[in-house]
Protein backbone atom coordinates (compact mmCIF):
# COMPACT_ATOMS: atom_id res chain seq x y z
CA UNK A 1 0.00 0.00 0.00
CA UNK A 2 1.51 3.76 -1.01
CA UNK A 3 0.50 6.47 0.86
CA UNK A 4 0.83 9.72 -1.59
CA UNK A 5 0.94 12.96 0.08
CA UNK A 6 0.41 16.18 -1.55
CA UNK A 7 1.35 19.35 -1.33
CA UNK A 8 -1.00 22.57 -2.26
CA UNK A 9 0.07 25.08 0.30
CA UNK A 10 2.16 27.74 0.27
CA UNK A 11 5.38 26.74 1.82
CA UNK A 12 5.38 29.59 4.34
CA UNK A 13 1.95 29.48 5.42
CA UNK A 14 1.02 30.85 8.42
CA UNK A 15 -1.60 29.11 11.08
CA UNK A 16 -3.41 31.69 12.35
CA UNK A 17 -5.55 29.42 14.84
CA UNK A 18 -4.87 27.63 17.56
CA UNK A 19 -4.34 23.99 17.83
CA UNK A 20 -5.36 21.47 20.68
CA UNK A 21 -4.70 17.97 21.34
CA UNK A 22 -6.82 16.85 23.91
CA UNK A 23 -6.98 13.71 25.84
CA UNK A 24 -10.03 12.16 24.75
CA UNK A 25 -11.30 10.66 21.77
CA UNK A 26 -14.66 12.20 20.43
CA UNK A 27 -16.47 10.23 17.73
CA UNK A 28 -17.42 12.40 15.46
CA UNK A 29 -15.66 13.82 12.59
CA UNK A 30 -16.71 17.73 11.83
CA UNK A 31 -16.24 21.22 12.39
CA UNK A 32 -16.67 22.67 16.08
CA UNK A 33 -17.05 25.74 17.60
CA UNK A 34 -13.45 25.72 19.39
CA UNK A 35 -12.93 29.22 19.90
CA UNK A 36 -16.25 29.64 21.42
CA UNK A 37 -16.10 27.15 24.03
CA UNK A 38 -12.41 25.94 24.68
CA UNK A 39 -11.41 28.80 26.50
CA UNK A 40 -7.62 28.17 28.11
CA UNK A 41 -6.58 30.54 30.70
CA UNK A 42 -3.07 31.22 32.61
CA UNK A 43 -3.17 30.98 36.32
CA UNK A 44 -0.81 33.21 38.63
CA UNK A 45 1.55 30.38 38.36
CA UNK A 46 1.72 30.27 34.94
CA UNK A 47 -0.28 27.04 34.33
CA UNK A 48 -2.42 26.66 31.48
CA UNK A 49 -5.87 25.28 31.98
CA UNK A 50 -8.66 24.41 29.92
CA UNK A 51 -11.98 22.88 30.60
CA UNK A 52 -13.46 20.09 28.24
CA UNK A 53 -16.99 18.23 28.84
CA UNK A 54 -16.20 19.35 32.68
CA UNK A 55 -13.21 17.88 32.68
CA UNK A 56 -10.00 19.82 34.28
CA UNK A 57 -6.77 19.90 31.47
CA UNK A 58 -3.53 21.40 31.88
CA UNK A 59 -1.77 22.48 28.95
CA UNK A 60 1.94 22.47 27.48
CA UNK A 61 2.85 24.44 24.85
CA UNK A 62 4.60 21.92 22.42
CA UNK A 63 6.95 23.21 19.56
CA UNK A 64 7.82 21.60 16.46
CA UNK A 65 11.72 20.86 16.07
CA UNK A 66 13.13 23.18 13.63
CA UNK A 67 13.41 21.65 10.26
CA UNK A 68 10.25 20.21 10.76
CA UNK A 69 6.65 21.15 10.23
CA UNK A 70 3.56 19.89 11.41
CA UNK A 71 0.88 19.07 9.21
CA UNK A 72 -2.82 18.77 8.79
CA UNK A 73 -3.89 16.13 6.26
CA UNK A 74 -7.38 15.39 4.41
CA UNK A 75 -8.74 12.25 2.48
CA UNK A 76 -11.12 13.15 -0.35
CA UNK A 77 -11.56 9.60 -0.69
CA UNK A 78 -11.31 6.74 1.60
CA UNK A 79 -10.09 2.97 -0.09
CA UNK A 80 -12.72 0.41 0.13
CA UNK A 81 -9.75 -1.93 0.90
CA UNK A 82 -6.83 -1.92 2.66
CA UNK A 83 -4.20 -2.83 -0.34
CA UNK A 84 -5.29 0.67 -2.16
CA UNK A 85 -3.17 3.32 -2.81
CA UNK A 86 -3.88 6.71 -0.39
CA UNK A 87 -4.09 10.10 -1.03
CA UNK A 88 -3.69 12.93 1.23
CA UNK A 89 -3.42 16.40 1.00
CA UNK A 90 -1.94 19.25 3.06
CA UNK A 91 -4.38 21.67 3.97
CA UNK A 92 -2.76 23.03 7.08
CA UNK A 93 0.82 23.98 8.39
CA UNK A 94 1.39 24.45 12.25
CA UNK A 95 5.30 24.73 14.34
CA UNK A 96 3.24 24.43 17.40
CA UNK A 97 0.61 23.28 19.71
CA UNK A 98 -1.42 22.94 22.89
CA UNK A 99 -0.89 19.78 24.08
CA UNK A 100 -3.48 19.13 27.30
CA UNK A 101 -3.74 16.41 29.98
CA UNK A 102 -6.35 15.54 32.11
CA UNK A 103 -5.74 16.84 35.11
CA UNK A 104 -2.03 16.59 35.35
CA UNK A 105 0.47 18.37 33.06
CA UNK A 106 2.39 16.95 30.45
CA UNK A 107 6.30 14.86 31.39
CA UNK A 108 8.09 12.37 29.79
CA UNK A 109 5.38 10.28 30.95
CA UNK A 110 3.53 11.34 28.21
CA UNK A 111 3.31 8.89 24.72
CA UNK A 112 3.74 12.31 22.54
CA UNK A 113 6.57 14.20 24.52
CA UNK A 114 8.47 10.98 24.42
CA UNK A 115 7.42 10.53 20.44
CA UNK A 116 9.43 13.73 19.81
CA UNK A 117 12.69 12.71 21.09
CA UNK A 118 12.47 9.91 18.23
CA UNK A 119 13.34 13.09 15.55
CA UNK A 120 16.60 13.63 17.11
CA UNK A 121 17.40 10.11 17.64
CA UNK A 122 16.39 8.98 13.85
CA UNK A 123 18.33 11.90 12.95
CA UNK A 124 21.50 10.22 14.40
CA UNK A 125 20.77 6.82 13.70
CA UNK A 126 20.06 7.82 10.08
CA UNK A 127 22.15 10.72 9.26
CA UNK A 128 25.20 9.21 6.75
CA UNK A 129 28.82 9.41 8.36
CA UNK A 130 30.84 11.86 7.06
CA UNK A 131 34.64 11.19 6.99
CA UNK B 1 -4.60 47.93 44.25
CA UNK B 2 -5.14 51.60 44.39
CA UNK B 3 -7.57 52.59 46.90
CA UNK B 4 -10.06 53.93 43.94
CA UNK B 5 -10.28 50.57 43.01
CA UNK B 6 -11.35 48.83 46.07
CA UNK B 7 -13.89 51.77 46.35
CA UNK B 8 -15.69 50.38 43.43
CA UNK B 9 -15.03 46.74 44.37
CA UNK B 10 -16.76 47.38 48.22
CA UNK B 11 -20.66 46.04 48.06
CA UNK B 12 -22.54 48.08 50.45
CA UNK B 13 -25.85 47.09 48.67
CA UNK B 14 -27.86 44.87 45.87
CA UNK B 15 -26.47 47.51 43.42
CA UNK B 16 -22.90 47.23 44.59
CA UNK B 17 -23.47 43.17 45.13
CA UNK B 18 -24.30 43.47 41.33
CA UNK B 19 -21.16 45.14 39.69
CA UNK B 20 -19.21 42.81 42.04
CA UNK B 21 -20.84 39.72 40.42
CA UNK B 22 -20.71 41.06 36.51
CA UNK B 23 -17.48 41.79 37.07
CA UNK B 24 -15.80 38.34 38.56
CA UNK B 25 -14.31 35.63 36.21
CA UNK B 26 -17.59 33.36 36.20
CA UNK B 27 -14.75 30.24 35.03
CA UNK B 28 -13.10 30.33 38.82
CA UNK B 29 -13.68 31.20 42.45
CA UNK B 30 -14.42 34.50 44.01
CA UNK B 31 -14.64 35.89 47.47
CA UNK B 32 -15.44 38.45 49.24
CA UNK B 33 -15.04 39.88 52.45
CA UNK B 34 -16.77 42.87 53.82
CA UNK B 35 -15.14 45.31 56.10
CA UNK B 36 -14.41 43.90 59.58
CA UNK B 37 -16.52 46.32 62.64
CA UNK B 38 -14.40 47.70 65.15
CA UNK B 39 -16.55 46.19 67.59
CA UNK B 40 -15.71 42.60 66.25
CA UNK B 41 -11.92 42.79 66.55
CA UNK B 42 -12.92 43.54 70.32
CA UNK B 43 -15.78 41.90 71.37
CA UNK B 44 -16.21 37.92 71.54
CA UNK B 45 -18.00 37.25 68.21
CA UNK B 46 -20.26 34.47 66.75
CA UNK B 47 -19.71 33.57 63.40
CA UNK B 48 -22.41 31.13 61.05
CA UNK B 49 -21.94 29.55 58.19
CA UNK B 50 -24.27 28.34 55.67
CA UNK B 51 -24.46 26.93 52.07
CA UNK B 52 -27.06 27.76 48.99
CA UNK B 53 -27.11 26.33 45.94
CA UNK B 54 -25.31 22.64 46.24
CA UNK B 55 -28.22 21.07 44.50
CA UNK B 56 -29.03 22.97 41.14
CA UNK B 57 -27.21 21.83 37.70
CA UNK B 58 -27.02 25.65 36.98
CA UNK B 59 -24.56 28.59 38.46
CA UNK B 60 -22.22 28.59 41.40
CA UNK B 61 -22.37 27.37 44.94
CA UNK B 62 -22.39 29.68 47.57
CA UNK B 63 -20.74 29.50 51.19
CA UNK B 64 -21.53 32.34 53.49
CA UNK B 65 -20.74 33.60 56.39
CA UNK B 66 -21.94 36.47 59.15
CA UNK B 67 -20.29 37.61 62.13
CA UNK B 68 -20.90 39.69 64.88
CA UNK B 69 -20.72 40.44 69.03
CA UNK B 70 -22.19 37.77 70.75
CA UNK B 71 -23.58 40.94 72.84
CA UNK B 72 -25.31 41.91 70.15
CA UNK B 73 -26.88 39.03 68.59
CA UNK B 74 -30.18 40.20 69.54
CA UNK B 75 -30.03 43.02 66.74
CA UNK B 76 -29.89 39.98 64.03
CA UNK B 77 -33.96 38.87 65.64
CA UNK B 78 -34.73 42.66 64.65
CA UNK B 79 -33.19 42.35 61.13
CA UNK B 80 -35.42 38.73 60.26
CA UNK B 81 -33.27 36.76 60.34
CA UNK B 82 -34.59 34.54 62.70
CA UNK B 83 -34.95 32.15 60.06
CA UNK B 84 -33.93 32.49 56.35
CA UNK B 85 -36.17 29.34 55.15
CA UNK B 86 -39.73 31.04 55.70
CA UNK B 87 -38.50 34.55 53.56
CA UNK B 88 -39.01 34.88 49.83
CA UNK B 89 -36.47 36.15 47.27
CA UNK B 90 -37.79 39.98 47.81
CA UNK B 91 -37.45 40.21 52.06
CA UNK B 92 -34.37 38.19 51.51
CA UNK B 93 -32.88 40.79 49.29
CA UNK B 94 -34.16 43.67 51.77
CA UNK B 95 -32.63 41.71 54.26
CA UNK B 96 -29.38 41.36 53.12
CA UNK B 97 -29.34 45.01 52.72
CA UNK B 98 -30.12 46.03 56.03
CA UNK B 99 -27.11 43.76 56.98
CA UNK B 100 -25.04 45.84 55.33
CA UNK B 101 -26.76 49.03 56.60
CA UNK B 102 -25.49 47.83 59.63
CA UNK B 103 -22.38 47.10 58.68
CA UNK B 104 -20.64 48.95 62.01
CA UNK B 105 -21.25 45.80 63.63
CA UNK B 106 -22.07 42.41 61.19
CA UNK B 107 -19.43 41.55 58.95
CA UNK B 108 -20.07 39.02 56.00
CA UNK B 109 -18.40 37.37 53.49
CA UNK B 110 -18.92 35.21 50.37
CA UNK B 111 -16.83 32.02 48.58
CA UNK B 112 -18.23 31.56 45.10
CA UNK B 113 -17.29 28.42 43.40
CA UNK B 114 -18.14 28.30 40.26
CA UNK B 115 -19.70 25.81 38.38
CA UNK B 116 -16.64 25.18 36.85
CA UNK B 117 -14.50 24.65 39.39
CA UNK B 118 -17.35 22.05 40.79
CA UNK B 119 -17.24 19.91 37.95
CA UNK B 120 -13.31 20.30 37.42
CA UNK B 121 -12.77 18.43 41.29
CA UNK B 122 -15.36 15.96 40.65
CA UNK B 123 -13.94 14.79 37.33
CA UNK B 124 -10.84 15.03 38.43
CA UNK B 125 -8.07 12.25 38.41
CA UNK B 126 -7.76 12.14 42.48
CA UNK B 127 -11.58 12.48 43.26
CA UNK B 128 -12.43 15.69 45.37
CA UNK B 129 -15.95 15.32 46.41
CA UNK B 130 -18.61 17.91 46.29
CA UNK B 131 -18.17 17.47 50.51
CA UNK B 132 -14.84 17.81 50.39
CA UNK B 133 -15.10 21.52 48.37
CA UNK B 134 -17.99 22.17 50.78
CA UNK B 135 -15.84 21.78 54.22
CA UNK B 136 -12.73 23.44 52.32
CA UNK B 137 -14.70 26.85 51.40
CA UNK B 138 -16.52 26.85 54.96
CA UNK B 139 -12.84 26.61 56.59
CA UNK B 140 -11.45 29.16 54.04
CA UNK B 141 -13.75 31.90 55.02
CA UNK B 142 -13.31 31.16 58.81
CA UNK B 143 -9.77 31.43 58.19
CA UNK B 144 -10.53 34.31 56.05
CA UNK B 145 -12.37 36.27 59.10
CA UNK B 146 -9.45 35.18 61.43
CA UNK B 147 -7.04 36.60 59.34
CA UNK B 148 -8.99 39.86 58.88
CA UNK B 149 -8.92 40.25 62.58
CA UNK B 150 -12.62 38.89 63.44
CA UNK B 151 -12.72 37.68 68.14
CA UNK B 152 -14.14 34.22 67.04
CA UNK B 153 -14.96 32.92 70.03
CA UNK B 154 -18.05 30.26 68.62
CA UNK B 155 -18.47 28.91 65.56
CA UNK B 156 -21.77 27.85 64.14
CA UNK B 157 -22.12 25.47 61.08
CA UNK B 158 -25.32 24.47 59.08
CA UNK B 159 -24.26 20.66 57.85
CA UNK B 160 -25.43 18.51 55.08
CA UNK B 161 -24.20 15.19 56.49
CA UNK B 162 -23.00 13.78 59.54
CA UNK B 163 -23.34 16.66 62.41
CA UNK B 164 -20.94 15.28 64.80
CA UNK B 165 -17.67 13.63 62.37
CA UNK B 166 -17.79 17.07 61.21
CA UNK B 167 -17.62 18.93 64.17
CA UNK B 168 -15.25 16.77 65.32
CA UNK B 169 -12.94 17.76 62.43
CA UNK B 170 -13.66 21.41 62.17
CA UNK B 171 -12.54 21.57 66.08
CA UNK B 172 -9.31 20.13 64.97
CA UNK B 173 -8.55 22.57 62.97
CA UNK B 174 -9.86 25.32 65.17
CA UNK B 175 -9.36 24.19 68.51
CA UNK B 176 -9.41 27.51 69.82
CA UNK B 177 -12.77 28.15 69.09
CA UNK B 178 -16.26 26.48 70.37
CA UNK B 179 -17.58 24.39 67.08
CA UNK B 180 -21.87 23.60 67.06
CA UNK B 181 -22.19 21.99 63.69
CA UNK B 182 -26.34 21.28 63.40
CA UNK B 183 -28.36 20.67 60.92
CA UNK B 184 -31.10 23.07 59.96
CA UNK B 185 -28.71 25.22 61.95
CA UNK B 186 -30.10 28.42 60.09
CA UNK B 187 -33.47 28.30 62.03
CA UNK B 188 -32.49 27.68 65.06
CA UNK B 189 -29.10 30.20 65.40
CA UNK B 190 -29.74 33.65 63.83
CA UNK B 191 -25.86 33.95 63.18
CA UNK B 192 -26.36 31.15 60.44
CA UNK B 193 -29.61 32.57 59.41
CA UNK B 194 -27.56 35.71 58.56
CA UNK B 195 -24.90 33.83 56.82
CA UNK B 196 -27.76 31.81 55.18
CA UNK B 197 -29.16 34.93 53.37
CA UNK B 198 -25.70 36.28 52.38
CA UNK B 199 -25.00 33.18 50.31
CA UNK B 200 -28.29 32.71 49.19
CA UNK B 201 -28.96 36.62 48.29
CA UNK B 202 -25.48 35.96 46.29
CA UNK B 203 -26.34 33.08 44.81
CA UNK B 204 -29.50 34.48 43.05
CA UNK B 205 -27.77 37.49 42.18
CA UNK B 206 -25.23 35.60 40.75
CA UNK B 207 -27.47 33.43 38.67
CA UNK B 208 -29.17 36.63 37.41
CA UNK B 209 -25.56 38.75 36.26
CA UNK B 210 -24.44 35.39 34.59
CA UNK B 211 -21.63 36.45 31.90
CA UNK B 212 -21.68 33.98 29.61
CA UNK B 213 -18.35 33.78 27.58
CA UNK B 214 -20.12 31.26 25.10
CA UNK B 215 -21.95 34.15 23.45
CA UNK B 216 -23.75 37.25 24.26
CA UNK B 217 -26.19 36.88 26.62
CA UNK B 218 -28.73 37.05 24.62
CA UNK B 219 -27.77 34.24 22.73
CA UNK B 220 -29.48 32.22 25.74
CA UNK B 221 -32.84 32.14 26.90
CA UNK B 222 -34.20 31.79 30.28
CA UNK B 223 -33.07 29.14 31.95
CA UNK B 224 -35.23 29.26 35.04
CA UNK B 225 -34.31 28.14 39.01
CA UNK B 226 -31.51 25.84 37.82
CA UNK B 227 -32.89 22.88 39.92
CA UNK B 228 -33.16 19.84 38.07
CA UNK B 229 -36.77 19.42 38.47
CA UNK B 230 -37.65 22.76 36.82
CA UNK B 231 -39.04 22.61 32.96
CA UNK B 232 -37.50 25.87 32.33
CA UNK B 233 -33.63 24.38 33.35
CA UNK B 234 -34.71 21.27 31.74
CA UNK B 235 -35.59 23.09 28.84
CA UNK B 236 -32.72 25.54 28.61
CA UNK B 237 -30.21 22.44 29.21
CA UNK B 238 -31.69 20.50 25.81
CA UNK B 239 -31.39 23.46 23.79
CA UNK B 240 -27.69 24.57 24.74
CA UNK B 241 -25.78 21.70 24.06
CA UNK B 242 -23.35 21.93 22.04
CA UNK B 243 -22.87 18.17 19.98
CA UNK B 244 -18.87 18.43 20.72
CA UNK B 245 -18.28 20.80 23.39
CA UNK B 246 -21.81 20.26 25.45
CA UNK B 247 -22.88 22.97 27.42
CA UNK B 248 -21.76 26.51 28.60
CA UNK B 249 -19.88 27.23 32.00
CA UNK B 250 -22.90 27.60 33.63
CA UNK B 251 -23.71 24.63 33.94
CA UNK B 252 -22.87 21.87 36.20
CA UNK B 253 -21.57 18.84 34.04
CA UNK B 254 -21.25 16.13 36.58
CA UNK B 255 -24.39 16.20 37.23
CA UNK B 256 -26.62 13.27 36.36
CA UNK B 257 -29.26 15.22 34.92
CA UNK B 258 -26.52 16.98 32.44
CA UNK B 259 -24.71 13.69 31.99
CA UNK B 260 -28.46 12.07 30.68
CA UNK B 261 -28.69 15.08 28.50
CA UNK B 262 -25.05 14.63 26.64
CA UNK B 263 -25.38 11.01 26.63
CA UNK B 264 -28.59 11.34 24.38
CA UNK B 265 -27.25 14.72 22.21
CA UNK B 266 -23.98 15.19 21.97
CA UNK B 267 -21.17 12.97 20.49
CA UNK B 268 -19.24 10.63 22.82
CA UNK B 269 -16.27 10.98 24.34
CA UNK B 270 -13.94 8.68 25.46
CA UNK B 271 -11.46 9.44 28.12
CA UNK B 272 -8.33 7.55 29.12
CA UNK B 273 -9.26 4.53 31.69
CA UNK B 274 -7.89 5.29 35.07
CA UNK B 275 -4.62 3.01 35.37
CA UNK B 276 -5.93 0.19 37.44
CA UNK B 277 -8.93 -0.99 35.13
CA UNK B 278 -6.42 -0.46 32.18
CA UNK B 279 -4.15 -3.39 33.56
CA UNK B 280 -6.66 -5.60 34.10
CA UNK B 281 -8.09 -5.39 30.56
CA UNK B 282 -4.73 -6.33 29.43
CA UNK B 283 -4.20 -8.54 31.43
CA UNK B 284 -7.41 -10.53 30.29
CA UNK B 285 -6.40 -9.99 26.47
CA UNK B 286 -2.97 -10.95 26.74
CA UNK B 287 -4.32 -14.61 28.78
CA UNK B 288 -5.47 -17.38 25.76
CA UNK B 289 -8.42 -19.14 25.96
CA UNK B 290 -8.32 -22.80 26.63
CA UNK B 291 -10.26 -23.10 23.42
CA UNK B 292 -7.71 -21.87 21.52
CA UNK B 293 -5.43 -25.05 21.90
CA UNK B 294 -8.48 -26.75 19.61
CA UNK B 295 -8.17 -24.01 16.90
CA UNK B 296 -6.19 -25.12 13.60
CA UNK B 297 -4.65 -22.05 12.60
CA UNK B 298 -1.48 -21.19 11.38
CA UNK B 299 0.82 -19.22 13.79
CA UNK B 300 1.75 -16.03 12.38
CA UNK B 301 4.83 -14.63 14.13
CA UNK B 302 5.44 -10.89 13.99
CA UNK B 303 8.37 -9.79 15.60
CA UNK B 304 7.77 -6.95 17.97
CA UNK B 305 8.81 -3.61 18.05
CA UNK B 306 10.95 -2.61 20.59
CA UNK B 307 9.71 -0.90 24.08
CA UNK B 308 11.16 2.20 22.80
CA UNK B 309 8.42 2.47 19.78
CA UNK B 310 5.72 0.96 21.69
CA UNK B 311 6.01 3.42 24.53
CA UNK B 312 5.81 5.93 22.35
CA UNK B 313 2.74 4.72 20.38
CA UNK B 314 4.84 4.87 17.26
CA UNK B 315 4.48 1.87 14.90
CA UNK B 316 5.99 1.11 11.33
CA UNK B 317 3.31 1.77 8.67
CA UNK B 318 4.75 1.60 5.71
CA UNK B 319 7.67 -0.24 4.51
CA UNK B 320 10.71 1.38 2.97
Amino acid sequence: MAIHIQNNIRTNYEVRNQLHSIPCKIHADCDAPVSKFFIPSINKDGVMKASFRGYPLIGTEVKIPEGYRGVVLHETVRPATETEERKFYIINSFDKFNYWNWGKAASKNDSLIKAMEWIEIAEALHTPIQE
Amino acid sequence: MSNDEEAIHKIIDLETLDKFLTKMDNSENNSYISEIPEVCKEYPCCLGIDEAGRGPVLGPMVYGTAFCPINEAGLLATLNCADSKTLNEKTRDITFEDICKNSDKIGWAVDVISPNTICNSMYSRSKYSLNQVSMDAAIGLIKAAIKAGVNIEHIFVDTVGPAEKYQKYLHSIFPKYKVTVAAKADSTYPIVSAASICAKVVRDHALDAWQFKEGNNSDFKAFGSGYPGDPVTKKFLAENCDMVFGFPQLVRFSWSTSEKILQEQAYHVEWEEIDEDEKATKASEKTTSITSFFKVTEKKTVKPIHNFFSQRCLSRNVEL
